[in-house]
């Protein structure tokens, strides 16, 4: 693909910019209709075909996360369904570990290309086992509240449309929810990723929070975790520049239409190719890092 | 992973922020992003417009230079620009915030707002000093 554009004509500029324009509107539906941020492949793709550096290359994705998540927060906060008490609460811990794991990288392993390329295959695969293996909506585990739910009075209630009737939940085990949202801020810092993969799980699985609301709270939270991020790889490293334009524009597009399109699509055929794309793309990251894959 | 919902419904809003600050949060978000993303296609047009030769290695952005370089129409500045609008976006969402909860009287959710703009504040701060 770079030698395309060592030949300089305007066209090929032109092709490379439509090609990640459109691969990027495609990772930004999948990530949409899924509930999966697109930085997952966005990374893969920048790292493998067009060999970015992968410190540049989590800069840019960082910043498309930002995109897509400011862009589907706006009508979840709308319509109510985040839970912005929930989700500032949990952010005190996200961005914290935003920052630190974005400083980690750009400060001290920027220059370490396998190893930041092979950090990356655990987090993909993770992701491929949560989709393969994700549970239907309504079905959650109800922990009570504690201490620290009550007197912040977080929990609430929303109206799920399958069930057809107004839910209401409380949130349990904040501590727990605490830390795993600091871990996933620190990982989401250190790789480029939104984080949507762990604090989906963290607030559905251990702190007893629906599906849906713990899908909109994640969106919420995952632009200003990846800001904290963001900033430090915009203000404090390389940048590419080049690449983060068509990838913010197509993310933004991709995840609008993800939305919008998001009854007519049946999800169960889209998440198993997600699930072989996923493992497809930590297969070649994997063989980059150990210097397999040219 | 189901989270994202099937349609805006009308549901009751599980915070205690006025519904009226919830829609100006929502409409930063908006304005923010679409800002952005134009700024981003003004970029990538000029530089097809151009002919110039995209640079696909890392850039180090010359942020004192930036205006000189949106006045040249240097496509590289306007795609710095329209990140730094993404970017500042979050940045506004957590200050409403802020003021939502000081309105509201909550002070243990001031004080959380508060913590994470600060956080992001520290954050720019490290990467402009490090």
């Amino acid at each position: 693909m770079l030698e395309v554009l060592g030949q300089g004509p305007v066209g090929s500029a032109l092709l490379v910019v439509l090609f990640v324009l459109g691969f990027s509107v495609a990772t930004g539906y999948l990530g949409a209709l899924l509930g999966l941020g697109g930085g997952l492949l966005l990374v893969p793709m920048l790292v493998l075909l067009f060999h970015v550096a992968p410190a540049v290359a989590f800069g840019a994705s960082l910043v498309a996360v930002i995109a897509t998540s400011s862009g589907a927060a706006a009508s979840y906060v709308g319509d109510g369904l985040a839970d912005t008490r929930l989700g500032m609460f949990l952010e005190v811990a996200t961005v914290v570990g935003g920052f630190v794991g974005a400083a980690v990288t750009v400060f001290l392993l920027a220059g370490q290309t396998q190893l930041l390329t092979l950090a990356f295959v655990p987090v993909v695969l993770f992701a491929a086992v949560l989709m393969y293996r994700s549970r239907g909506a309504g079905t959650w585990y109800r922990p009570p509240a504690d201490g620290v739910a009550r007197s912040l009075r977080l929990g609430g209630s929303y109206y799920d449309p399958q069930l057809r009737r107004v839910e209401s939940y409380e949130v349990g085990r904040t501590g727990v929810g605490l830390i795993f949202s600091a871990f996933a801020g620190i990982v989401s810092g250190l790789l480029g990723v939104g984080g949507g993969l762990f604090y989906v799980p963290a607030m559905n699985t251990f702190m007893g929070v629906p599906m849906r609301v713990a899908g909109a709270t994640s969106n919420f939270m995952i632009g200003v975790t990846a800001t904290a991020g963001a900033v430090v790889y915009l203000l404090g490293g390389d940048l590419a520049l080049f690449w983060t334009a068509p990838a913010v524009v197509g993310m933004l597009l991709g995840s609008r239409l993800g939305t919008l399109g998001h009854r007519s699509v049946s999800s169960g055929s889209l998440k198993r190719l997600f699930v072989v794309v996923l493992v497809f793309a930590a297969l070649l990251m994997g063989l980059r890092g150990v210097g397999l894959l040219g | 992973m189901n989270g994202t919902p099937e349609a805006p419904l009308a549901a009751p809003p599980s915070s205690d922020i006025p519904p009226g600050l919830n829609r100006w949060i929502g409409r930063v978000l908006v304005v923010g992003v679409v800002l952005s993303a134009l700024i981003e296609l003004a970029g990538l047009a000029l530089l097809l417009v151009r002919g110039i030769a995209p640079r696909t290695g890392p850039v180090r952005i010359d942020w004192w230079g930036i205006a000189g370089g949106l006045v040249a129409l240097d496509p590289y500045s306007f795609f710095a620009v329209g990140l730094l609008v993404l970017v500042l976006t979050p940045f506004i969402r957590v200050l409403l915030s802020v003021v939502a909860y000081v309105r509201a009287r909550d002070l243990p959710f001031v004080a959380m707002t508060l913590f994470v703009l600060l956080v992001l504040v520290g954050s720019a701060a490290a990467g402009v000093a490090l």
